[in-house]
């Protein structure tokens, strides 16, 4: 069976599983909307908009942990993990399937949270849509990917899910920063040269992000 | 690389140091087609310790394993697909309906006609009834029947099982019973760990016997009953307790 | 257990380190001449940077130590993983407060952004997420694995960050920018002193924590042994 297949099984059963009422997603939704509003409040977002795309991504991303926390959890608890660990495929297949789970869900939080955040805003891409679309895509990835691994290490801890955060968001600098500023870029707030400055750097710390968790994944799981 | 041509698992020295405690020490047994290894102990002897680092769950801190001659450890996804697993716990997702549990794995394993073999799967452990519905409803017992039917998936060569009979009511164990006997006559291997002495000599063709993680006795059934195993991990046990109270 | 020899090389160690720092500060206060537009608070800075220089280094003596335990599991290297870790974050404490005190008096403002700076913040938190994950995990072998997990993606995280921070930087250029200093003579070797004293005290201290732990854990599994004899 080929890679992707495997991998696409990986991802497939904790897409099943979600939607059977999990709720995460939902829960996900709910707060990323919430945190746009208590933003928009806290920075006065309809006096500057040039808080907006921090914004955006401050909301995006920290709900975002609440849907990684839970890629680990539920393997832990009935002991799924194992089932995992004897099935015959590379550790790097679960590391790659549960990313593109955790990166489906983030992609539908973030359909619902991101035209909110345009109608409250009252900003948008407009014409850039694509370019906007293509930064999704990519800041998404790494946040993904570092998220993945990470949330796989901080699932052996003790309160696992709030370690997460503790030694997630140091290793998001990079992307945070990268979003932001070509948002800005996207939203009319700056150019479009910088844009595609940011979205290569992004690029190449999705792939340092994959390549490197995917080759130390089989230490993370075993025991 | 020791054993009789016949042998289809080997397994060396295999030990597993946790911290610097070494939960198993020395352990070695060989395998042959048809033969099932009752494997015994007292609590905390270290036999579900065994069956996870064979596995994959647990890397080795020592030993070697082979299977047809090859390492095991040195190939994992080749190895994995050779044998099925049966953990203590039943290893389900409770959100996924039994049917797509035992699809997961079917698929995962890369199978054929993975719909077919589900459902007789799900016919044999008189699941078929309750397929679809999520496995957090089951009982134990049912999770446990679920649990054996996605071990024996595909039909593996070798089949390693860690106290099968948790939760099973009589007739379930029965038929896990004739399941296993079938299984070795046709040619599988078993590797089978149960606290029920009794029970588990019934099916056993080979023994192997552990406390604190060593071997304490081991070979073929013959003339070994149930008496003779417990006394052999009474008699050690004792022998620890005399030798630190000075005696 | 160790060679007598050890614990005598590595008192030398010790002495040297603090003979050296007393030197380092003897040139910082006395011997190298105040700068021309800072005046005598410019003199954190041979400190500022001696610190900076061996926070990066004691992170990347975590990532090697990690990167060599993966491979070898040998115990010893995941106590000198930790114990560099806890005294990298020491000094990176001592960047961040010597940053703002420097920056004070010189651009009245305690914070600048500053490229090399922030970065170092960044590091602190990658620090402090380490010793978060040592913690919180019981099981030694386990703590050891995943500390060195983390602490290979923290490391390659780092100079990643770096380019970030500078890329952004340069499109928000802040009011206040730091400018190199133009150094003389005496300015160079004071520095070239206080960074090698302060790096001789990395050694000295790391290696202390690094006993101290390995000490610590055979104590454990001596107590152990016993009670499993019990």
């Amino acid at each position: 069976m080929g890679f992707w297949q495997q991998v696409w099984v990986v991802s497939w059963k904790d897409l099943r599983a979600e939607a059977r009422g999990h709720a995460a997603t939902a829960n996900m939704v709910a707060f990323a909307l919430i945190i746009v509003v208590i933003l928009s409040f806290a920075f006065d977002a309809a006096v500057s908009r040039a808080v907006l795309p921090g914004m955006l991504w401050a909301a995006v991303f920290f709900a975002g942990t609440l849907g990684l926390n839970r890629s680990f959890a539920a393997e832990h608890a009935e002991g799924g993990l194992v089932g995992l660990l004897v099935a015959p495929v590379d550790r790097a297949v679960i590391f790659a399937g549960k990313l593109a789970a955790n990166l489906i869900f983030m992609f539908i939080v973030e359909a619902v949270t991101i035209p909110v955040f345009c109608l409250l805003g009252n900003a948008g891409p407009g014409p850039a849509w694509p370019w906007f679309g293509l930064l999704v895509v990519v800041g998404t990835l790494g946040f993904s990917a570092a998220g993945t691994v990470l949330a796989a290490i901080a699932s052996h801890a003790r309160s696992g899910e709030m370690l997460l955060p503790v030694i997630l968001f140091p290793v998001l600098v990079p992307v945070i920063i990268g979003c932001v500023q070509a948002t800005r870029s996207v939203l009319g707030l700056a150019g479009m040269g910088p844009y595609w400055t940011w979205l290569w750097f992004m690029v190449a710390y999705d792939l340092l992000f994959i390549a490197v968790p995917a080759l130390l994944f089989e230490y993370v799981l075993e025991s | 690389m020791a054993g009789e041509p016949g042998d289809l698992l080997v397994v060396q020295n295999l030990g597993k140091r946790i911290g610097h405690r070494w939960i198993l020490k020395d352990v070695g047994f060989r395998l042959a087609a048809g033969q099932v290894l009752g494997i015994f102990g007292p609590n905390g002897a270290g036999k579900s310790t065994l069956l996870r680092v064979l596995a994959g769950v647990m890397r080795p801190s020592a030993g070697q394993a082979y299977w047809q001659g090859r390492d095991v450890f040195a190939a994992g996804p080749w190895w994995r697909a050779q044998f099925g697993y049966l953990a203590h716990q039943p290893l389900v997702y409770p959100d996924l309906s039994a049917r797509e549990n035992l699809v997961f794995h079917a698929r995962l394993r890369g199978l054929r006609e993975v719909s077919r073999l589900v459902q007789d799967a799900l016919a044999r452990a008189g699941l078929l009834l309750f397929a679809d519905e999520p496995v957090r409803y089951f009982s134990r017992g049912m999770q446990q029947r679920l649990a054996v039917e996605r071990a024996f998936l595909g039909a593996p060569a070798l089949v390693m099982l860690d106290e099968p009979y948790n939760a099973l009511d009589a007739a379930a164990a029965e038929a896990l019973d004739a399941r296993l006997r079938d299984y070795a006559a046709a040619g599988g291997c078993v590797l089978m760990v149960t606290h029920d002495v009794a029970h588990g000599l019934s099916l056993a063709t080979q023994v192997l016997v552990l406390d604190m993680g060593t071997c304490i006795l081991s070979g073929t059934k013959a003339g070994i009953g149930t008496e003779t195993i417990v006394a052999s991990w009474k008699e050690k046990s004792h022998g620890i307790l005399a030798a630190g109270l000075g005696g | 257990m160790v060679p007598r020899g050890w614990w005598l090389l590595r008192r030398t160690i010790g002495i040297a380190a603090f003979v050296l720092l007393i030197l380092a500060q003897l040139a910082a206060f006395l011997y190298v001449p105040p700068e021309r537009t800072m005046g005598d608070v410019q003199r954190i800075f041979y400190f500022h940077v001696a610190s900076a220089w061996n926070a990066f280094l004691a992170f990347f003596v975590v990532f090697l130590a990690g990167v060599l335990y993966l491979f070898s599991r040998r115990r010893p290297l995941d106590s000198l993983a930790a114990a560099s870790a806890e005294v990298g974050v020491v000094f990176t404490t001592i960047v961040l407060v010597t940053g703002p005190l420097w920056a004070k008096p010189v651009w009245n403002t305690y914070w600048t952004w500053d490229v090399r700076l922030t970065t170092t913040l960044i590091l602190w938190f990658i620090y402090v997420a380490y010793l978060a994950i040592r913690a919180a995990v019981d099981e030694p072998d386990q703590r050891a694995r995943l500390s060195s997990i983390f602490g290979i993606l923290g490391f390659i995280d780092v100079p990643v960050v770096f380019f970030s921070i500078r890329w952004w930087r340069s499109i928000h250029p802040v009011l206040i920018e730091p400018g190199s200093m133009n150094m003389s003579g005496p300015m160079v070797a004071t520095l070239i002193l206080s960074v090698v004293a302060f790096t001789v005290l990395y050694v000295y201290l790391t290696l202390y924590v690094r006993d101290w732990m390995e000490i610590k854990e055979e104590l454990s599994e001596a107590k152990d042994r016993l009670r499993w004899t019990m």
